[in-house]
């Protein structure tokens, strides 16, 4: 049990008010929280949770998410069994640490009328988030949970932006409004 | 690395008409509503984690040598296969050189950095030559 809990921080999910400055993602300043020791309180603890796998951890969440998060949640415990050399060219298996940290931003960032994304593994084993619609792409790729870069193309107005994802999410969410748009 | 502060050279036998393949994995094809179509996602055009640069297949050396283009999806079931010309790639920035392997004597590598714009200008203008399982 020791080595193969990847304790998820998805306790409370914040209100959209929140989300717009969320001070629970911290992707400047990661800190790891795979679990070394576990008490028996903390393993009755983690009986009642709702657990992801993850390759060889599991995302643990304290509770079952909302029913429309559950498809993203499947797709990213689905690229964790993605074994070394997938696809074919040395690519790496998918860090928890990525697929945490994607859960958790798309966690802040989404609600049940976001369109979703395509959850796409990378080479070097980290996650992109890619939506194409509306005349806009947006990617996300998630390095490493403290980097994560955002690429912004919007074919409407002939428009293209690189950020890199600090603390402050409110581009994004407001990159995600402009998805939503034709709707 | 620039293609100009790069050791490698570009190799003037290829000519730009040159069709070069790549591999696509699963899980790397999305759906463009943009363009309507399944594409390979930007992800699947990198070079390799090691650092050497991305692989590819001279389309056109497969098939002198008397191979069919399913030929290089051997042993890798729900693959799809993608070609896109030299031109698009030096278009980008970046240049080819043959690199035969033991096992695919058509493999060149496409070297220069792969920013996010060289990644999606060949997720967008390359086209299926082995199309994606359904």
């Amino acid at each position: 049990l020791e080595a193969n809990i990847l304790t998820l921080d998805l306790l409370e999910r914040p209100n959209s008010s929140e989300a717009l400055t969320n001070t629970r993602w911290r992707a400047a300043a990661y800190e790891p929280r795979i679990a070394s020791h576990f008490t028996f309180t903390d393993i009755s603890s983690i009986a009642r949770r709702f657990m992801v796998p993850f390759g060889p951890v599991s995302l643990v969440f304290a509770e079952p998410p909302a029913a429309w998060f559950n498809n993203l949640l499947a797709e990213i415990s689905q690229i964790g069994d993605l074994k070394e050399n997938w696809d074919s060219y040395g690519a790496r298996p998918i860090d928890p640490r990525c697929a945490e940290a994607a859960a958790n931003l798309l966690w802040a960032v989404l609600d049940s009328s976001t369109p979703k994304p395509f959850v796409v593994p990378t080479s070097r084993g980290g996650i992109q988030l890619e939506w194409h619609r509306a005349g806009v792409d947006l990617e996300l790729e998630i390095e490493s949970p403290a980097r994560v870069n955002v690429c912004f193309e919007d074919h409407r107005e002939g428009t293209e932006q690189e950020i890199t994802l600090s603390g402050d999410l409110r581009p994004l969410t407001h990159f995600l409004k402009r998805l939503g748009e034709a709707d | 690395m620039s293609q100009s502060q790069s050791p490698y050279v570009d190799d003037p036998t290829i000519g730009n008409d040159a069709a070069l393949w790549r591999r696509v994995p699963p899980g790397h094809f999305i759906f463009d509503d943009n363009l309507g179509a399944w594409r390979p996602s930007s992800a699947a055009f990198d070079d390799h984690p090691d650092g050497s640069p991305m692989s590819v297949i001279l389309g056109q050396q497969v098939l002198d040598e008397g191979r069919i283009a399913d030929s290089v999806l051997e042993g890798h079931d729900g693959f799809g296969l993608v070609s896109f010309l030299a031109e698009l790639a030096r278009d980008q920035g970046q240049g080819i050189t043959r690199k035969p392997l033991s096992d695919e004597p058509a493999h060149a590598e496409v070297f220069g950095k792969k920013t996010r714009a060289v990644k999606k200008a060949f997720a967008k203008n390359c086209q299926w030559v082995v199309s994606p399982p359904n």
